[in-house]
């Protein structure tokens, strides 16, 4: 299991080096804005504070890419280079395969989260000497469903297909997909669109993860590799 | 629960049919290998050879029959099967962004019986450098990698599908070494398809000549050899043969030459040729393991 998580990983890492890039550049934008604003004097606390929240809340938004970009390139990248091939020729089992790239996926973007967490809600307040910014944490819930979502249905696809793209590009077009079909229901059925914004998480919750158990089997039940 | 099979063959195909959309790639194929034997699968291109065994790598569903290794259904203990078979494919599908040691070492991880120190001999023999990525290495260096990875683990049974087309002949020599050296005495059942009816004639016991996913002949290759013979008879002037024995592979008949190529011979079976039909003259001769493959699969012989 270490090997398969070893190569999951250098698998992946082009996608790490690729988010942790990216969510560097937000942050370096961040700190450059706020030197420049305050400049020649140094950036207050509070100004701090201000720019990890702005600059974590843009992170935040971009974990929804990131989970699309793990979930659609976990098992469909193997089959682009064909090396699932090689790989169903030995021995671990499938269900050892997939728990190995969810791990790494799932480690991932822990991270990332735990990077957004600390900026958005944990380092501020202290830096301000405030209370953390619990009413913003309904924003954080909405994001990660859509992450469930976006990761799941990334995964699926990249079960089902032979190339990234187009796993990737289903992935990142989930959430529009999920609007569009709820703002539909609503008005065939006449609910209120407040109404039907409530139920947005649960039904992005409850898609990523259908879709996931559905990738997940169709994977196991596949015989090609 | 598993079955533990103890005494069953290393391969059992038992009525094993494989359609695609363009038509039937295998068809009602029954074929068994005994355990510590080597098989020869021949056969022209897209006669089922590799879909065989890509359906014995449990990596391609049979549509109709069970495909059984070691007792075991493909189909349903393909894990279990798995760590106890040696593959080198036709195609080489190693992690290309892995290193030579980086391969070695994810492979090894999976196999508790992994032989380092056959592996590092191996590894000497083929001048393999551990710090090469994958896809930097030659076609034949790959074969040589693809080989090792398989043989490492001193499987029980090997299945070679047509590793060396395409090698020089310095590669191919080292890579059938290399097979000897890890099947010999260890009681290993290998499975070889080839175009190369020399590595064939050089390593097995028994060949089995495919056409069109079904079986034409199978049986040990001394016994096919001692078997299968050419008979040249001249006929006389204006004349056609009269009598064509039972077991004709192939015949074709040119001016007054009727060349025969028949199974099951013997020597009354000239004498009778000659008592039949219009001839003035009946000659018979060995044929070499590629002239009777040819035979069997340009005379149109039914399975």
């Amino acid at each position: 299991m270490t090997r398969l998580l070893w190569k999951d990983y250098r698998l992946n890492r082009p996608l790490v080096i690729l988010c942790v890039a990216t969510c560097g550049l937000v942050y370096l934008v961040g700190v450059g804005t706020q030197i420049a604003s305050a400049w020649p004097q140094l950036p207050s606390s509070s100004d701090w504070a201000g720019m990890l929240v702005s600059s974590g809340t843009v992170a935040m938004y971009l974990t929804i890419c990131f989970s699309g970009l793990f979930g659609g390139h976990a098992i469909a990248c193997e089959r682009g280079d064909r090396s699932a091939n090689f790989l169903a020729c030995l021995p671990p089992t499938k269900l050892q395969i997939l728990a190995s790239k969810l791990t790494v996926s799932a480690v991932a973007m822990a991270s990332f989260w735990s990077c957004v967490l600390l900026t958005v809600y944990v380092i501020p307040p202290a830096l301000v000497s405030q209370p953390s910014h619990v009413g913003e944490l309904a924003t954080g819930s909405g994001v990660v469903s859509i992450c469930v979502l976006t990761f799941g249905v990334g995964w699926m696809a990249s079960a089902v297909l032979d190339k990234t793209t187009l796993p990737i590009l289903v992935a990142l077009l989930s959430p529009v997909a999920v609007s569009i079909a709820l703002i539909l229901v609503g008005s065939v059925l006449r609910i209120p669109q407040a109404r039907v914004s409530e139920w947005s998480n649960l039904v992005s919750v409850t898609t990523g993860l259908s879709a996931f158990i559905a990738g997940s089997w169709y994977y196991c039940r596949r015989v090609e590799p | 629960m598993i079955p533990v099979v103890a005494e069953s063959p290393a391969v059992e195909l038992l009525g094993v049919t494989k359609k695609f959309r363009g038509g039937l790639a295998v068809d009602n194929l029954n074929l068994t290998v005994p355990r510590g034997s080597t098989l020869g699968l021949i056969g022209p291109n897209g006669a089922g050879k590799s879909t065989t065994i890509r359906m014995l790598m449990g990596t391609l569903a049979p549509s109709l029959g069970q495909v059984r290794v070691f007792g075991l259904n493909v189909a349903n203990h393909a894990a279990r099967i798995r760590p106890r078979v040696g593959y080198v494919p036709e195609r080489h599908d190693v992690y290309p962004w892995m290193t030579v040691s980086e391969v070695i070492a994810f492979t090894s991880a999976f196999y508790p019986h992994w032989d380092v120190g056959f592996c590092r001999e191996l590894m000497d023999l083929f001048a393999l450098d551990g710090r090469k990525a994958v896809k930097h290495l030659s076609k034949g260096m790959l074969v040589k990698l693809s080989l090792l990875l398989a043989v490492s683990h001193h499987p029980e049974l090997l299945i070679l599908d047509e590793p060396t087309s395409g090698l020089d002949p310095i590669v191919h020599d080292d890579f059938l070494e290399a097979v000897l050296r890890s099947v010999c005495g260890r009681g290993t059942t290998v499975l070889h398809s080839s175009h190369n009816l020399e590595d064939i004639r050089r390593l097995a016991d028994s060949v089995c000549i495919l056409r069109a996913g079904r079986i034409l002949v199978h049986g040990g290759v001394d016994q096919l050899l001692a078997s299968v013979k050419r008979i040249r008879a001249v006929l006389i002037d204006g004349h056609l043969p009269r009598w064509v024995p039972d077991g004709t592979v192939s015949q074709k008949i040119q001016r007054r030459e009727w060349l025969l190529t028949v199974d099951r011979f013997d020597k009354s079976l000239a004498d009778r040729i000659r008592r039949e039909n219009p001839v003035e003259s009946v000659d018979v001769f060995d044929l070499s393991l590629g002239e009777v493959f040819k035979d069997y699969v340009l005379g149109g012989a039914e399975p």
